[in-house]
């Protein structure tokens, strides 16, 4: 069926005329906190609040599972279990299967099916339930446009515009979509940044949940650090980088009640995406790092960075094993730290030195990806990895001076 | 409801939210708790309940010095719904808390639910009740006011 010009128009007429009401604008209370929600005196403090909640929803929530359930689940059932059923103590296979056979908890097994399946299983995926759930009720009820335009003048002094909090608020959920969501950024310079910045200074839901779980008292101080490094070397590289930041304009939706279907549907397509993708990952991850120490090779290389890990950064040789795995999955990483005997300045130390010391392997692909359009991989690539090598060394070596000058390093 | 009146509910209000605010900055920089009765200032993240606490006292301030109705109304209104995150929160977190058992037990007793209930709140908690009375009376007011044209 095809329609000539005027029957279109008569159409567009008739659509406009049962959609679209004219009359007075009036300002309601809904109105007017919706405008409220962007000027910097009332939206900044409704901004720390929705941060709080945030952050109090994700603990509880994955508290309330990890910590309720699982934790027994795993430590008090399934580790016991298996350390009395499965059969070749002291193989190969078992310590790669099952790990320490000495264990008391399945943080510090380190096998495959005891803490490769507590990690994912126990730990992660009910942070992941959690950050998800929290992020797609900002995005349906129109609160993070109204983010964007608020932290606009502060993301202007390092070259970005206010959209730029949408790629860094999916990083905290997992870096992929985090720089993914970079393509929307106006410039291949401000692209570059946002990438390079994402995958060094902005750790995923996986890695907060486990960090969370293991170290709640230190996560904050983390976070203050790698933020500050975040709009340090943005700034230094909004310097050094050529090219253009332009202002943008945007439109700012009214707010409106997320729904349940629409929250429950994102979030099983998002929860599905990390079943499938991030769990045969965590397990691959303890899998390559038990045949590395069985092979010897993760002694050797501890032996061989010695004098980096000890003098630099001040933290033990044996990290070398979680940076490694680190590679594959950050939350796996800092769940490995759990077994080094460590101070807590250490312990600080070397999960801010898993955070910005390479991106996971997925996040990797992806900048990769992106790289073809954002100035080409070898540029991007290179550019990113060359900022990552300083940013490791300064800032990883900046906390231990920091460290030492107060005395608990 | 009067602006006269609104205005003194608001400076009440405003006060009885910041007073509690700057107490709970306080004893989270000085690095103290303090439990009494029915109130208690502790638990996690004490300092930014105290600094959302502190900011709704001053909305609320805010909202007295505007003249124009729905400008005050927005800002009382904006001004409860930052404490409404903090002491949501602290219920779901205190009934969340309250399910899973210890020592062997997958779910709690249920001396050990209700206790899990029976113990100081914070000031957020204890403010709840007054600030949804508050917005009640904003809704009331509107609802009365569109009415009479």
């Amino acid at each position: 069926m095809t329609f000539d010009t005027d029957r279109r128009w008569e159409l567009v007429d008739r659509l406009s005329e049962e959609t679209i009401h004219y009359g007075a604008d009036e300002t309601s209370i809904k109105s007017t906190l919706a405008e409220l929600t962007v000027k910097p005196i009332t939206g900044i403090p409704f901004a720390i609040a929705v941060l709080y909640g945030f952050w109090s929803f994700f603990g509880s929530f994955a508290g309330f599972f990890t910590d309720g359930f699982f934790v027994p689940l795993f430590d008090q059932h399934w580790l016991p279990w298996l350390q009395k059923v499965f059969p070749w103590e002291g193989s190969w296979l078992y310590f790669l299967l099952v790990g320490d056979p000495a264990a008391g908890n399945s943080f510090e097994a380190f096998g495959i099916l005891t803490s490769g399946l507590f990690v994912s299983i126990g730990v992660v995926l009910p942070a992941i339930v959690a950050f998800y759930t929290i992020i797609t009720l900002l995005e349906d009820s129109g609160y993070m446009p109204r983010l964007a335009v608020l932290v606009d003048t502060l993301l202007h002094k390092i070259g970005l515009h206010g959209f730029a909090v949408v790629p860094m608020i999916l990083s905290l959920g997992c870096n992929v979509p985090g720089v993914a969501a970079t393509r929307t950024l106006e410039t291949k310079k401000q692209r570059f940044m946002m990438m390079t910045l994402l995958s060094i200074f902005i750790p995923c839901g996986a890695q907060l949940g486990v960090m969370l779980s293991l170290i709640p008292e230190y996560v904050g101080y983390i976070m203050l650090y790698l933020l500050a490094g975040f709009f340090l070397f943005g700034w230094i590289l909004d310097k050094i980088v050529p090219g253009r930041s332009p202002e943008i304009m945007t439109d700012v939706p009214p707010f409106r009640l997320p729904t349940v279907d629409n929250v429950g549907r994102k979030l099983m397509v998002k929860v599905k995406g990390f079943i499938t993708t991030a769990i045969p990952f965590v397990l691959l991850g303890v899998g390559i790092v038990n045949l590395l120490y069985l092979a010897g090779i993760i002694s050797w290389l501890a032996d061989f960075l010695e004098p980096v890990f000890t003098v630099w950064f001040g933290i033990p040789k044996e990290t070398v094993a979680p940076l490694i795995s680190g590679f594959l999955r950050k939350d796996l990483a800092v769940a490995q730290l759990s077994a080094i005997d460590m101070s807590g300045f250490q312990l600080i130390t070397s999960v801010v030195i898993i955070s910005i010391y390479f991106p996971c392997i997925a996040t990797f692909a992806m900048i990769i990806k992106e790289g073809r359009r954002s100035g080409g991989i070898l540029k991007v690539l290179g550019g990113s990895v060359l900022t990552l090598g300083t940013v490791v060394f300064l800032w990883g070596g900046l906390l231990h001076l920091i460290g030492t000058l107060l005395g608990v390093s | 409801m009067s602006k006269k009146v609104l205005n003194q509910v608001l400076s009440l209000l405003g006060v009885l939210v910041f007073i509690p605010g700057l107490l709970e900055v306080l004893f989270s920089i000085t690095g103290r708790t303090y439990q009494w009765t029915f109130v208690a200032f502790n638990g996690n993240f004490m300092l930014w309940r105290g600094v959302i606490l502190l900011s709704a006292g001053m909305v609320y301030v805010l909202a007295i010095t505007k003249t124009d109705s729905i400008q005050k109304r927005s800002h009382a209104v904006l001004a409860s719904l930052l404490i409404w995150i903090v002491a949501g929160m602290e219920v779901l977190a205190m009934v969340l808390g309250s399910i899973p058992g210890e020592a062997g037990r997958w779910i709690t007793t249920a001396e050990g639910f209700v206790s899990s209930y029976q113990q100081p709140l914070i000031p957020s908690l204890l403010l709840l009740p007054l600030t949804v009375g508050l917005v009640i009376l904003i809704s009331i007011a509107g609802q009365n006011r569109e009415e009479g044209g």
